[in-house]
């Protein structure tokens, strides 16, 4: 590496005006310096004048320009599933290989991708060993293997690239990459000069059945019977059996029977190299939603080498009677019966079901027209199930009902999650209401379990958004500073900015609870809270606290719940077992992996403890607030109900609240959300709060009303829909068609004949629970097609709605399609056209994993990398040392003459040749000569100064002696001009009549005596030693 | 001259500012050490730490051996030069916080999350092994550290419930356990480095008691260091971790709350103290362990860091 400086780069350039000062210290300058003689002068200015130049450059941010040809390069390693094993293998010995060449100052850096990008090595330097690569082969596994990813890779080692080398981006790979566009990456690369060399990988699988699709209808009827139409794709003549599982609703799946009369279950079939397509027929046997998956199983397997492609799943809407699913507690079916029997008789279906005992997803929940959540915590729902809820309200059209207790809305832990999103209330509460508050505490020891920090943040994230903005929270962590405060203990007021903090927390290694439970315990205290809790989450190795600390929190009921989290052994749980157990909180233990997922649902769960003050339990009597749909034939008075949960109406277009209660707050609420509909009712618990109201006539009637308003539209009739899925991208054609009473359906502008220039609003929900946005455009007369990628594996819902649809009903389309394995598999050979392009376009190479391909990689061919560095600290540093000369300058005289006469007469003494009085007479005669010259001068500079100097001789007033302050100076030494002698003489002495004579010599060096004086002294001694050898 | 006295005035002050501005990170700003140089860096290569927990200095060839969260063990020469790179056996519960080097140059780890301590050669040859779980005589809970007497006994000090210092004969026999009792002035929470002098007295860092404490080879407790602490130096430990002592017969403990290094005179007197917070070339953050070398040499463990501060004291 080579250094260039420059100051053409400042960071602040506005700084150098400070330079124009340096005017101003000219003219100083010119005032003050010619005292200290013209050499000294022009000095001390320069000094002056290059600290400020210094200061300034300091100040402006002047960088140092650094130029490296120093290489590193990054692997990129492809460890998707569609990379055989051995490849795989020859990979990774290729990369430790290839770093072999690298050199001393060369780094390697290595990255390994899938449908996630892992970064295995960090830019090392060669070791010992003589490799780049510090990690012996077998490489670890990636974490979504059934993706390729490799735009994602590309960003992730521009972000890794250190900007001070030459960095070089090595991507082996099959190229089939089904998430992301890496050509644009790679444009990107190119853009910060980091060329992208490639090494594909052959991918050349043998003898392949790949199951390519399943046409399967997307709606049908009960009792009807309906076919699938299986597609497989074989290399070669082979033969095999095509089975197909059923899963109804959300029930298990099973084998169906294909061939009654025959043992086997699954249909024989004869394939034939290319597309060989199947029919069979099924009957749809009941009103729910059906999911079928067909497999292939070869006779021979070598006929068929993945095993994950032969696999395809199908998904059929079968529109049944208007269900409503009621979710409630296992222990609550007996309360939630006094609801669920209120819609039976009002002719509702209702499907009662304890929500431990069923799974939420998008897919499942289309079989109901609404939920009902009664009275159930947030924690028994997971984050998914939470965004299944959501979805199915807002992109899906259903309907959703919440109903109140000591486990609803805010109090049971609903704040912040995405079901409150969908609702017509929120769940917290106005700043400006009075109610108790609650305090959490959370001591943070998360960083020992793998991805410590992020689920650190996240279960932080999860729990803040839990509580009101009346709540206080904080969190204590250990950073390098010691025990600190990484969220002070304050109000969840503005939850933006505490969750800004939050992110940036690092949380390390803890080792003693003690110390943060005690600043935990001090700040719950000190605030005005009603409820206090605090929650540990560690692995459990810190040291115990104190007794004496268990027993103050006892006393001021402040409870703690522990969570262990992969401890190292069985030892470390007993101390969070016995802080739980002893503060009456509770204990958590996750020991495997992935039992971290639980754990924001532990935190919302402990959370909620301190949102007992949001139910607020006394009799009151609901008053009308306005005569909404879901009130029509149903008026005053109501009865009393006992209690309710606090909320807060959501200010939006649409929000109406028939109810409330007399507080004002809202009591029954309902809403549009887009494509659904939501209904709060904050009281409920019957048994508790609401036994009047179940007595009450028309208990069932508000409640049938409430449920129908929300309930989901029944899919449009006159709409044909099919699926396509073609690669990775799946196409929805939607064709309208004329009605049943052979009417002409025709769009607004009456023209086709069909439903033509419908404004659909598409929607794509993945199996992630993912909603996006998709555009569906009319291709043809009546006919509209909507093109999606579907780049997971899993159940992919459509929807479709329009407002303006045939005789001016609002169109509801929906249906489903099932990606039956992942992309990853359905390539079976590599796609170098893909890595060329990469290699293209960011200007990189071609390689293959030879002896050539080995070489290349760390070949020094790229141009040297210019960067720059900061050079602030050096500059300030030369400032500090260069005003210390300046002052140096200016106040200590040195001269030169001296100097040089004296270096002289050393060097003529080592020379030898000559008599000591020699030279010693010539010295004389040279210094003679000097001080002549000097004295000369400056009796000519100092003018008539000098003639005072004379003066006692003519009786004038004699000059007063030099100050002992007076520093020396140069100004001083002018002074005595003319004669040495009467300028020191002694006939000055002579007219100081009172002046008394010195005693002895140690009175002539007294402190009396001015510097200037002892000076003169000197020379006068000097000058008479002179005379005496002279006269010698 | 009196407009030259005030630009002189604002000059003085403009570099006194800006000292004091940066003076946070200005490199080079020590307490009475001369920093020479460090090394490691973050990452798993060879010479690179990933949170390194332990350093102990060879007292036979002044080797520096460095154990990291990776559960590598790493032999450097005195002057920072990567020679060799060895593995613990187990890795999943847990990785290693201690390690302590013989007279005979045996490299012994208190293998922490494996209730039990194993001896290496200076190659990395394991040699043997001791050590169960439980909370029984002679067995560990997290052994932290190991230390010999000049009798040839052995001393394994543990935290996690049993924090105490258990005694063995050089065979790995139990002969006893003392500093066992909480009641007791010699209870240590969480007793984190062992050390023992020529005097054959123990010396122990009380981790989270924030103390150092001597006893005597009977398991005698002896008192814990009164230390004087200068007047212009932040008084008292916090969380003291590493415990070494010099050529010079002083203790070097590595103050890990506070950031820095503190030299003790066995009187308790404070001799020096070097650190300041950082990240900066010569700052240090948490560091764990401390270890003498030969002379005036001292290597800092800069765990936060993922480095080896190497000063001259």
């Amino acid at each position: 590496m080579s250094e260039l400086f420059t100051l053409s780069r400042f960071d602040r350039p506005w700084a150098l005006l400070i330079l124009g000062l340096a005017v101003l210290m000219w003219l100083m300058a010119r005032r003050s310096l010619p005292g200290l003689g013209p050499v000294r002068g022009k000095l001390a200015a320069f000094m002056r004048f290059s600290v400020l130049a210094l200061l300034v450059l300091a100040l402006a941010g002047t960088h140092k320009i650094l130029k490296n040809d120093d290489l590193n390069v990054m692997y990129l390693a492809d460890f998707s599933k569609s990379v055989p094993l051995d490849l795989r293998r020859e990979t990774e010995n290729f990369i430790v290989e290839s770093s072999r060449s690298m050199k001393e100052n060369d780094k390697a850096t290595l990255l390994t991708f899938d449908g996630r990008t892992n970064i295995e090595q960090l830019p090392s330097n060669k070791g010992a060993s003589g490799t780049g690569i510090h990690r012996d082969p077998p490489f670890p596994d990636g974490q979504r293997p059934d993706q390729t990813n490799i735009s994602q890779a590309i960003r992730m080692a521009i972000a890794c690239m250190p900007p001070d080398m030459n960095n070089r981006m090595v991507i082996i790979s099959d190229g089939n990459q089904n998430v992301g566009d890496a050509v644009t990456e790679a444009r990107s690369a190119k853009t910060n000069k980091l060329p992208i060399d490639v090494v594909p990988l052959p991918i050349q699988h043998g003898d392949e059945v790949v199951f390519e699709q399943m046409k399967v209808p997307p709606y049908a009827n009960k009792h009807e019977q309906i076919t699938l139409r299986p597609i497989l794709r074989s290399d070669r003549a082979t033969t095999g059996e095509i089975r197909i599982y059923r899963r109804i609703g959300d029930r298990q799946e099973e084998l169906i029977d294909l061939v009654p009369d025959n043992e086997r279950f699954g249909q024989r079939v004869q394939l034939n190299p290319g597309r060989n397509p199947f029919l069979l027929t099924l009957p749809i046997i009941e009103a729910r939603s059906h999911e079928f998956r067909a497999e292939f199983i070869p006779d021979d397997p070598k006929a068929d080498v993945i095993g994950e492609n032969n696999v395809v799943r199908g998904f059929t809407n079968v529109e049944g009677p208007p269900t409503v699913l009621f979710l409630g507690q296992a222990d609550a079916e007996r309360e939630d019966s006094y609801l669920v029997e209120a819609l039976k008789r009002e002719k509702i279906r209702v499907v009662w079901k304890a929500k431990e005992s069923v799974t939420i997803s998008t897919a499942a929940l289309q079989d109901y027209s609404a939920v009902i959540l009664s009275n159930i915590a947030a924690e028994n729902f997971s984050a998914d199930e939470q965004r299944s809820l959501a979805t199915y309200v807002r992109d899906l059209g259903g309907g959703l009902v919440m109903t109140g207790g000591d486990q609803g809305f805010g109090a049971g832990g609903w704040q912040g999650s995405p079901v409150e999103e969908v609702m017509p209330i929120r769940f917290d509460v106005d700043s400006v209401r009075q109610i108790p508050r609650g305090a959490l505490a959370i001591v943070m020891h998360s960083c020992e379990m793998p991805n410590g920090n992020k689920w650190g943040v996240e279960t932080a994230v999860a729990a803040l958004k839990t509580l009101s903005r009346l709540d206080y929270f904080g969190v204590v962590g250990w950073g390098f500073n010691g025990f600190h405060w990484e969220v002070k203990m304050q109000q969840a007021s503005d939850k933006d900015g505490i969750i800004r903090k939050i992110r940036n927390m690092q949380n390390a290694d803890m080792f003693d609870f003690q110390t943060p439970m005690n600043m935990a315990y001090k700040a719950l205290m000190a605030t005005n809270a009603s409820v206090r809790h605090m929650i540990i989450i560690s692995d459990g190795d810190p040291s115990a606290p104190t007794a004496g600390l268990i027993n103050r929190m006892r006393g001021a009921k402040i409870t703690c719940s522990t969570i262990s989290i992969f401890p190292h052994g069985s030892m470390e749980i007993g101390t969070l077992k016995k802080i739980a157990n002893q503060t009456g909180g509770k204990y958590y233990s996750l020991s495997k992996p992935g039992d971290e997922k639980q754990l924001p649902k532990i935190f919302i769960k402990e959370a909620r403890i301190v949102r007992r003050p949001l139910l607020r339990e006394e009799p009151f009597v609901p008053q009308l607030n306005f005569q909404s749909d879901v009130l029509t034939g149903i008026g005053g008075p109501f009865p009393q109900l006992r209690g309710y949960v606090v909320t807060t109406p959501r200010k939006a277009m649409g929000v109406e609240i028939p109810l409330r209660t007399n507080k004002g707050d809202p009591l029954l609420a309902h809403w549009q959300c887009e494509t659904g509909r939501a209904v709060a009712f904050t009281s409920g618990w019957w048994e508790h709060w609401g036994q009047d109201w179940t007595e009450w006539p028309s208990y069932s009637k508000l409640w049938a009303q409430s449920v129908r308003w929300c309930m989901k539209q029944g899919t449009a009739a006159n709409f044909d829909v099919r699926t396509v899925v073609e690669g990775d991208n799946v196409r929805m054609i939607i064709e309208s068609m004329e009605d049943s009473a052979g009417k002409v359906v025709a769009g607004e502008d009456g023209g086709s004949g069909f439903g033509d220039f419908l404004q659909f609003d598409g929607r794509v929900i993945a199996p992630n629970g993912e909603a996006k946005p998709v555009r569906v455009t009319q291709i043809g007369p009546g006919q509209y097609e909507a093109v999606f990628k579907a780049d997971q594996k899993g159940t992919w819902l459509i929807t479709a709605g329009a407002s303006g649809g045939p005789n001016e009903k609002p169109v509801q389309i929906r249906t489903g399609v099932t990606m039956a394995y992942s992309p990853e598999f359905r390539d079976l050979t590599s796609n170098e056209a893909l890595l060329r392009e990469v290699a293209d376009v960011s200007g990189g190479r071609v390689l293959s994993m030879d002896e050539v391909g080995k070489a290349a990689i760390f070949q020094h061919n790229l141009p040297p990398t210019i960067s720059r560095e900061p050079i602030w600290d050096f500059l300030l540093k030369l400032a500090i040392f260069t005003f210390l000369l300046d002052v140096a300058v200016r106040r200590i005289a040195l001269d030169p003459l001296q100097w040089l006469l004296r270096a002289r007469a050393r060097l003529a003494s080592l020379a030898g040749g000559r008599g000591r009085g020699e030279r010693s007479v010539e010295t004389l005669r040279d210094l003679r000569g000097a001080r002549d010259r000097v004295r000369q001068d400056r009796t000519t500079q100092a003018g008539p100064v000098g003639k005072p100097a004379a003066g006692p001789s003519r009786g004038a007033v004699p000059a007063p002696p030099p100050s002992a302050k007076t520093k020396f100076d140069a100004g001083n030494v002018s002074k005595p001009t003319g004669d040495l002698a009467s300028a020191m003489g002694a006939d000055q002495a002579a007219d100081k009549p009172k002046a008394p004579p010195p005693k002895k010599k140690e009175a002539d060096d007294g402190p009396q005596e001015s510097t200037t004086a002892r000076l003169l002294k000197s020379k006068r001694r000097a000058r008479e030693e002179t005379d005496g050898n002279k006269d010698e | 001259m009196k407009l030259e006295r005030i630009i002189f005035a604002v000059l003085l002050l403009a570099t006194g500012g800006a000292v004091a501005y940066y003076s946070g990170s200005l490199p080079g700003m020590t307490r009475a050490a001369e920093h020479r140089f460090n090394f490691g860096g973050i990452g798993r290569g060879n010479g690179q730490f990933e949170y390194p927990r332990a350093l102990a200095v060879s007292p036979v060839d002044g080797c520096v051996f460095v154990i990291d969260k990776t559960a590598r063990v790493q032999r450097f020469s005195p002057d920072g030069k990567h020679e060799l790179t060895w593995h613990m056996p187990e890795v999943k519960n847990g990785k290693p916080t201690g390690i302590f080097i013989d007279q005979q140059n045996q490299i012994w780890v208190p293998d922490t999350h494996y209730a039990r301590v194993i001896g290496f050669d200076r190659d990395g040859n394991e040699l043997f092994s001791f050590g169960e779980r439980g909370h029984g005589p002679g067995q560990f809970i997290f052994p932290t550290s190991v230390a010999i007497d000049s009798a040839g006994f052995i001393y394994v000090s543990e935290y996690g419930g049993n924090d105490r210092v258990s005694k063995f004969t050089p065979e790995f026999e139990y002969v006893m356990s003392f500093a066992d009792d909480k009641a007791g002035a010699g209870w240590m929470n969480r007793p984190q480095t062992l050390l023992i002098d020529d005097d054959d007295i123990i010396w122990a860092t009380d981790s989270c008691g924030h103390r150092i404490c001597r006893f005597d080879t009977s398991g005698k407790f002896l008192g814990a260091l009164d230390i004087e602490w200068p007047a212009d130096e932040k008084s008292g430990f916090s969380y003291p971790f590493g415990l070494d002592e010099d050529d010079a017969g002083r203790l070097l403990v590595s103050d890990r709350g506070n950031n820095r290094i503190v030299r003790l005179q066995k009187s308790g007197k404070v001799d020096g103290i070097w650190g300041l917070a950082g990240r900066a070339e010569t700052q240090i953050r948490q560091p764990w362990a401390v270890g003498a070398g030969d002379g005036s040499r001292v290597y800092c463990l800069d765990s936060w860091n993922n480095r080896v501060q190497v000063i001259d004291w």
